[in-house]
């Protein structure tokens, strides 16, 4: 919240308060079974000019909570992170920088320390990554290091008990990876488009590909539809669905859509012509049993608003995490 | 005539039975129906002994900058005068990490019945200064300003607006 990071029981109307303000934080990952929260934030040692915002592909710090409910503060954990991804069985595949031009691979345990260092180094700097719902392999977006940040993406897979990595797929030049692909039993999926360019500043449209674990040829998602306009993506915890924040064609408001990997249906699970919600990989999450969905959203307003209630009693003009059901995929 | 007539009812139970089944089987496994999030609009309980009234056509003259006036009445509707109305007008930032706000505060000493009294505040609308060291999420998008106003009796009478101005380029 606002770069700080708070906690709500899903039965209590309270939040706790997890670090002091502007803390910075980007991701956020339970740890330890709960006890404790893994945050992904600018390192706080660096100076403030270099601890400005940053995006997937630089390093950043994790920090983790210390336990106890009136504690607000954290540990650094480690530096120069990438992008962190949590592991079925508890704890952290974190991706490090390693050189130049080359990332590391490690997991760590719930308590925050390095279980293991991968010693194979991976090719470019890892921009996203997940793990798959077995534990068993890891799948990276990376980006090789170009001239003035211009390198091309890539997926690479990761064997977690080999320690060993492959690539699956080289994207087109101009073309770059939002968010982490996602393994899943049906192939990965990840959402790609042109990277935006200096002159418009504008974001292409982005489109949900999927790559055959068998082939290392990308193609559009079924079922997803070639006017679809994806914004980002998680796979549930199952690997059997696809969560999607996006607009079924370029003229529809942002939805969230759940696609089953199964039967390729697209269904959406909102309706929304006067709510936006947020795109951000990071602000979508699935609970642990698969049947929920958390997204963030609020009105699309404009301009000035008065009412007659107090501010704390207004919902649509502030972002809030919404709680959207989505059964079983049966 | 007789079996024309059984084959006619037969017909029909047969159709009845077999749309049946299929609005059965149509209901099954229809998928869960697609959900508004859009929560419903505040309902206000607007006290008619108290009320605001704020021009909302000065709201777009307003800038994120010091000095900036806001203008509103105070009318008593009620039908007993009012005395002791004291207004607290909070500007705010939207983003939650910033938790200070300016406070500005008038009274007006006495409104008869029906009677109006305008009040005027010069408010600082500039950005908050984050404090040193102090980093956002890349994501986090031009935070709207807060202005929250109260009109408060001695004898329990109140009032309320908020403002949300979409002000701040940046905090």
């Amino acid at each position: 919240m606002d770069g700080y990071v708070v906690d709500k029981p899903t039965d209590a109307s309270y939040l706790r308060r997890r670090t002091t303000r502007d803390f910075g934080a980007q991701e956020i990952e339970w740890v330890s079974s709960g006890d404790a929260l893994a945050i992904l934030s600018a390192d706080l040692s660096e100076t403030p000019a270099a601890a400005s915002p940053v995006a997937d592909g630089t390093s950043r710090a994790i920090y983790r909570t210390r336990p106890g409910e009136e504690s607000l503060s954290v540990d650094e954990i480690s530096t120069g992170t990438l992008a962190m991804s949590p592991l079925p069985d508890g704890g952290l595949l974190i991706a490090r920088e390693e050189g130049a031009s080359t990332s590391e691979l490690a997991t760590m345990d719930d308590s925050g320390q390095v279980s293991r260092t991968y010693l194979h180094p991976v090719e470019g700097k890892v921009s996203g990554l997940s793990v798959s719902p077995d534990g068993n392999t890891a799948v990276l977006a990376t980006r090789a290091e170009g001239t003035e940040g211009s390198g091309r993406f890539g997926i690479l897979g990761f064997d977690l008990s080999e320690g060993t990595s492959w690539r699956i797929a080289d994207l087109p030049e101009d073309e770059e990876v939002f968010g982490a692909p996602q393994w899943t039993g049906h192939g990965v999926f990840y959402v790609a488009g042109e990277a935006k360019t200096a002159e418009s500043g504008a974001a292409a449209s982005y489109d949900v590909y999927r790559l055959p674990l068998d082939s290392g040829k990308p193609g559009p998602a079924p079922g997803v539809g070639e006017d679809f306009v994806a914004s980002s993506l998680h796979a549930s915890p199952d690997g059997e669905r696809l969560a999607i924040v996006g607009r079924r064609n370029p003229n529809s408001p942002t939805d969230l859509y759940v696609l089953d990997l199964t039967t390729n249906v697209l269904q959406a699970v909102t309706a929304n012509e006067n709510m936006e919600i947020k795109t951000s990989p990071n602000d979508l999450a699935w609970s642990a049993d698969g049947d929920h969905i958390a997204i963030v959203a609020r009105g699309i307003l404009s301009g000035s608003r008065v009412y007659q209630v107090r501010a704390e009693a207004l919902l649509a003009d502030f972002y809030n995490v919404y709680d959207v059901p989505v059964g079983d995929s049966g | 005539m007789r079996g024309g007539i059984l084959w006619a009812l037969g017909t029909a139970l047969a159709f009845v039975l077999t749309a049946t089944a299929f609005l059965l089987l149509a209901g099954l496994f229809a998928t869960p129906p697609e959900r508004s999030l859009a929560p419903s609009n505040p309902n206000g309980d607007p006290d008619p002994s108290l009320d605001l009234d704020l021009e909302e056509g000065q709201l777009t003259a307003l800038d994120d900058l010091p000095g900036q006036r806001l203008d509103l009445a105070v009318r008593n509707g009620g039908e007993e005068q009012l005395s002791d109305i004291s207004l607290t007008l909070e500007v705010a930032s939207e983003n939650t990490a910033l938790t200070e706000a300016r406070y500005y505060r008038a009274t007006v000493d006495e409104l008869a019945v029906g009677a109006s009294r305008d009040v005027g505040f010069v408010l600082d609308l500039s950005p908050p200064a984050a404090p040193g060291g102090a980093v956002s999420p890349e994501d986090l998008e031009a935070p709207q300003t807060i202005v929250e106003i109260q009109a408060t009796t001695p004898e329990g009478v109140s009032a309320v607006r908020t403002v949300i101005l979409p002000l701040q380029a940046d905090s």
